[in-house]
Formats: structure tokens, C-alpha cells, sequence
């Protein structure tokens, strides 16, 4: 296994800027990181560093103005909007600040979603994997409950079960303990450590908060759109 | 698809307020549409058998024979009238092998040769012009409903019967069984030296049509007493057909007429105003019943913009997973097709039985409605299948929107 096998991403001199002429805005400048799998990597910098927006490149959510970006050895600068969701679908889990759960649906619906970006139908393996998940992040006996019917703390352990279902290589997890106190926070991090060393999947965490950044395996600093360390 | 229909499910159900509004209103336009198609066709069904129920349909009658003239000498020039057919009048003589061709032809119901001349009928000192229908007594009731028109008597036309219209039997005040004398204008045949014939006879039925020219001039009597009294010794007036299509006449007369050789026309010829009004009617109605869906379109297209943009980070979301553009779009399409789908088969029950509660409201003493609705009319099929592609259409530019949605914005907004 080469050293490009085992890296599920690899953003080289990624550049965005947003407006045009005058108006034109560099947030990233020159952006270059590695994550290998399995690793849990914390990016952390003050507001407006360009953090959340690397991580929207890195999920091919948002199309960078340059450089380069690997997502599980795949080139994916180049596909169509059809191909990048596929890639999003097989390799990249999200975690959002606000658990972005569909409300109208129970927990373990919720789970399955991403699995119809790739099946016409749940099959038997996956519906197995969600309840697995969903007792894993302590919510065996929420299975069938709405979204609605969640706590904060649920929801977001919830939105993390839904982003391993698929089994991707990355989850990009944007401020996961931010909307939630201190005891529920603690839980999430808790469970997502877990989860990367029990699944092999790489976390690479959005955070402003240290004491989560201290507890990854690696911390990239972002400062004015350029990662320091 | 299992995704976008339980997607689509999902989100009708759980804002089950706005969503049974929405199929109630699509439901309403769907009464409207039936409504008006069975109100408009009802109305148009009834116009028409008023009409053509009583007439013939197809008429077939010998050309007009027009004496040749003849020019003393191909130099000269002279200038001549042309009266034509002052003398004989011209009948059918092989009126058997025309009915042969007739009957055999598709869409043709049933042909009556006739017998038609004018004469006076006269009561003491009273007489009357009338034009006689002379018809074989089983092909009395073929072309006008007579018997069902009788007021008085029966429909016996017997020898020496003669059968007519209310109105002449007021005019000349006469009642069942009474005797009436009954004088051709002329014979058929300028030979006859004793003048116009004429016979006495009994009436044995008086009707009432509802159409005022027979009501008023026409007297009914056998086909071999009407051939004696005009003096035609083979053959006959006219033969009048009814079709299965009455808004085929005009087709079937010009088949007939190459196939015949006779002249042809149809009752459409003579109400010409009648096809008008009823088109007006149809194009009213046509444009009742666009507005009805238009109105369906807009309001199914107005809550799925709505929910568009209630669902923005649901899109997002799903869209973030790896959901494509097109599982979006179908689900909001889907969306309207299912509210067209409950709406518009909702709709088609109610308004079947609107149609229905008006048809009983509406019964007059004598069991006909005052409201010419007719529910078989109510072109429920139509209704439904229109109203869920206007659904359909209604929901594309909602779901194309859905599709565009940026997945980054909508999560992050």
C-alpha cells in the first residue's frame, strides 16, 4: 500500500476567491493538506480564516478557483455536478453545526437517507448498519422517533450516524459541538473518536472550541485563508 | 422512485392543513370542470335531439329537372327564360335499390321513402293548407316521434286515415274520429283530366311535436293513398334517413348522393345557426373548463413554491449526501401529481354527485329536469386526467428550482 493509498485527502495550493476585479475577495490562499485514513484532524482559526469554506471545497460542495483536491485517490476538480455527488455519496460523510436533520422523518429514516443517493431501495444490510449506528450513539430505543421529537444532543448524534452509513473515508464534521453544552459535547466527540478508530474513517473537525482540537490526532491552523501549522 | 415517493408522501402528509386545502382546491376546480361539461353537454345533447330528434337527418330527392333549350341556329343569338319544373314533379322511381344502398352504407339507421305533396284539408266550410307526408304505417314513428308526440288517438295509418298536428286540428276544429276531406293541389301526371283528387278520411291520432310548421301544416297519411292522391304511379317524393351521428350528415349525405345520383341534404343545412350556437356554446365551455384547470395550476404550482422554499435545507441536505438533481425534481413533481391525483379523483366523485343532486332538485312534475344536466356528460375521465397533467406542469418549474438549489447556501442560510 503506497502513502497516496492510505490518504483520503489531499487539497494542494487550493485557492477561492469570491467577486471579480475590484470586488474580488481571496479567502483561501495557497491551502495544501493531507489526511490519511482513519486520522482525526482538527482545523481551527478565528472566524472568517477560511475554514468553513476549505471544508465546503474538501466536500465538493463548493468549487474552488484553484490547486488541486483528492477525495479517496480520485481527482475530483474535474467532474460533473452528477459524479461529485456520487463521490459525495461513497466517500464523504457531513456533520453540520446545526445537525440539519430532515424533521418529517424519524431517526432511523434519517439515517438511511444517503443510502438513496446510491440505491433505488434500503436493502437489509443497510437498515442493519442503521439501527447498529444508532444503538452505537446511544439511541436504540429513539429508533422510530421524529426528528422533531429530539433533543439537541439526539439530533446531532443522529446526524452522526447518518454520515457513517454509507461507510465513507472522510467525514467532514463543520463546528459538530457547537450548538450543543458541555456534557453533550463531550458525548459527541466521544462517539465520533470511537467511531474513527472502530470504522477506519477519517474526521477532519471545523472547531473553534480547544479543548476539542486537543483532543485530535493532528490540529491545521488556518489564519487569513493559509493553513500555519 | 421509492425515495422520491416517500419523500413526497412525507412532506404532503406532514403539513396536512395546507395540503388538504390544496387538494380541495384542486378538487373544486375539477367540480367546476365536470360541472360545466355536464351542464354544456347536457344542454347541447337536448338542443340537438329537440332538433334533430323530429327531423331527418339525411334527405335524399330527385335533382330538379330544368327543360334543355334548344337554339334555332348556332349563329344566332337570342335571349330565353328557363322555368323550370312547373309541370311534373320529379320522384323516385327506383327508390327500392336507393334504399338498398342507403341501409347498407355504414352509420345510416334507418330510410323512409316518403311521399310529400301539397293539399287542403277541409272541414265543412273550414280547409287548411297542408303538405302531406304520405309514409308506410310501420316507418310512421321512423323520422319524427310521432307516437310518442300523440296527444290524442293512436298512430293508425290505415287506409283512409290521416294523422296531424295539434294545431291544424284546432284550426280546423277537428278531434279523433272525425271526418276530414282531403284535396291534392295538383297530380303528378299532367294528364289527369279529372283535376286534383281528393279523399275522405278519418283522423285517428292528433300530436304535438313542438315544432310549429308540423304542428301547424302536416297531415300524415299511408304511402298508397298518398301515391293515388298525387297521382304517382311508381315511386316516391323523397327518402328521408336518420343516422347513427347526427354530426355525420353531412359526410354520409355526400357518400350518398355519389352513390345515388340524387340530391342530398342534411338537417344541418337547413339549421346552420343551430351548429353555430352550439359551437359558441362548446368554445364557452372549453374556456370555462381552462380557466377551472388554470386555476388548478396555479394554485399547485403557489404551494409547491412554498414548499420549495420551507424545505430549502432539507434539499440542501439531501442534496449534500449525494441526492442528485433529478431525485429533487421528481419529488416535487411527484408532489403535484399527487395532489392532482386525490384533488382531481375527489373532485370527479363530487362532482358526479353535484350533477346529480341538481338533475333531482331540478325534476318538473312531468319527470323531465328544468336544468338540462346531464352526469353521464361530465367528462369525469377527461377531467381527472387533464387535471393531473395540469398538476404535473404546474409542479416542473417548482421542482426545477428545488433542483437548482445550491446545497452550501441552503444548508448554510
Amino acid at each position: 500500500m503506497t502513502a497516496q493509498d492510505t490518504q483520503v485527502l489531499v487539497a494542494t495550493d487550493i485557492i477561492k476567491t469570491f467577486g471579480e476585479g475590484d470586488n474580488a475577495t481571496q479567502v483561501l490562499r495557497g491551502v495544501s493538506a493531507t489526511i490519511a485514513r482513519g486520522e482525526f484532524v482538527a482545523l481551527v482559526g478565528p472566524s472568517g480564516s477560511g475554514k468553513s469554506t476549505f471544508l465546503s471545497i474538501v466536500g465538493t460542495l463548493l468549487k474552488p478557483s484553484g490547486g488541486a483536491l483528492r477525495i479517496a485517490g480520485e481527482d475530483v476538480l474535474g467532474l460533473h455536478e452528477r459524479a461529485l455527488s456520487e463521490v459525495r455519496n461513497r466517500h464523504i460523510g457531513f456533520v453540520f453545526q446545526f445537525h440539519h436533520l430532515l424533521e418529517d422523518f424519524t431517526a432511523i429514516e434519517n439515517v438511511l437517507m444517503p443510502v438513496f443517493g446510491a440505491h433505488t431501495r434500503v436493502t437489509g444490510g443497510f437498515i442493519e448498519r442503521a439501527h447498529d449506528l444508532l444503538e452505537r450513539v446511544g439511541l436504540a430505543d429513539r429508533v422510530s422517533f421524529r426528528a422533531s421529537k429530539l433533543s439537541g444532543g439526539q439530533k446531532q448524534r443522529v446526524a452522526v450516524a447518518r454520515a457513517l452509513v454509507m461507510k465513507p473515508e472522510l467525514v467532514l464534521a463543520d463546528e459538530p459541538t457547537g450548538n450543543l453544552d458541555r456534557k453533550s459535547s463531550d458525548e459527541v466527540l466521544r462517539l465520533l473518536r470511537e467511531l474513527s478508530r472502530d470504522e477506519g474513517t477519517a474526521f477532519f473537525i471545523s472547531t473553534h472550541d480547544p479543548s476539542i482540537a486537543q483532543r485530535c490526532d493532528r490540529i491545521l491552523t488556518m489564519v487569513d485563508g493559509r493553513l500555519t501549522g | 422512485m421509492i425515495f422520491e415517493l416517500k419523500v413526497a408522501l412525507r412532506y404532503l402528509v406532514s403539513a396536512r392543513l395546507q395540503s388538504g386545502l390544496l387538494m380541495f382546491g384542486v378538487s373544486v376546480g375539477v367540480v367546476v370542470f365536470t360541472f360545466i361539461a355536464a351542464l354544456m353537454n347536457g344542454l347541447s345533447v337536448r338542443l340537438t335531439d329537440d332538433i334533430a330528434g323530429n327531423v331527418a337527418h339525411v334527405t335524399l330527392e330527385p335533382e330538379l329537372r330544368v327543360p334543355r333549350a334548344f337554339m334555332a341556329s348556332p349563329k344566332g343569338r337570342a335571349l330565353f327564360a328557363v322555368q323550370p319544373g312547373h309541370d311534373v314533379e320529379p320522384v323516385i322511381r327506383t327508390y327500392r335499390s336507393v334504399l338498398e344502398v342507403a341501409l347498407r352504407m355504414h352509420g345510416v339507421r334507418v330510410a323512409v321513402p316518403e311521399v310529400l305533396g301539397n293539399g287542403t284539408l277541409a272541414r265543412g266550410e273550414k280547409d287548411v293548407a297542408v303538405t302531406v307526408t304520405g309514409v308506410e304505417a310501420e316507418n310512421a314513428d321512423a323520422i319524427a316521434k310521432v307516437a310518442k308526440s300523440l296527444v290524442r288517438g293512436r298512430l293508425d295509418l290505415g287506409v283512409g286515415n290521416v294523422v296531424v298536428g295539434s294545431r291544424l286540428a284546432a284550426e280546423l276544429g277537428v278531434d279523433v274520429g272525425d271526418r276530414v276531406s282531403l284535396r291534392a293541389s295538383r297530380t303528378a301526371s299532367p294528364q289527369s283530366a279529372s283535376g286534383p283528387a281528393e279523399a275522405v278520411m278519418v283522423v285517428r291520432g292528433i300530436f304535438t311535436l313542438g315544432v310549429q310548421a308540423i304542428d301547424e301544416r302536416v297531415a300524415y297519411i299511408d304511402l298508397t293513398s298518398a301515391k293515388k292522391l298525387f297521382g304517382i304511379a311508381d315511386g316516391v317524393s323523397i327518402i328521408e334517413l336518420k343516422v347513427d351521428d347526427v354530426w355525420q350528415a353531412n359526410t354520409l349525405a355526400r357518400r350518398l348522393a355519389r352513390a345515388t345520383r340524387l340530391k342530398a341534404s342534411t338537417w344541418l343545412d337547413r339549421n346552420a345557426r343551430l351548429e353555430g350556437g352550439l359551437r359558441a356554446q362548446a368554445t364557452t365551455s372549453n374556456m370555462i373548463k381552462g380557466f377551472s384547470l388554470l386555476t388548478i395550476a396555479i394554485g399547485v404550482a403557489s404551494a409547491l413554491f412554498l414548499s420549495v422554499s420551507r424545505r430549502r435545507a432539507d434539499i440542501g441536505i439531501l442534496r449534500s449526501f449525494g441526492i442528485g438533481r433529478g431525485a429533487i425534481l421528481r419529488t416535487f413533481v411527484l408532489q403535484g401529481l399527487l395532489i392532482g391525483a386525490f384533488g382531481a379523483v375527489v373532485g370527479a366523485g363530487l362532482g358526479f354527485g353535484f350533477t346529480h343532486l341538481l338533475l333531482l332538485a331540478s325534476l318538473t312534475a312531468t319527470g323531465a329536469p328544468s336544468i338540462p344536466v346531464d352526469p353521464a356528460q361530465g367528462e369525469y375521465t377527461r377531467a381527472i386526467v387533464l387535471a393531473l397533467i395540469a398538476s404535473g406542469v404546474a409542479a416542473v418549474l417548482p421542482a426545477w428550482l428545488a433542483s437548482r438549489i445550491d446545497p452550501l447556501e441552503a444548508i448554510q442560510s
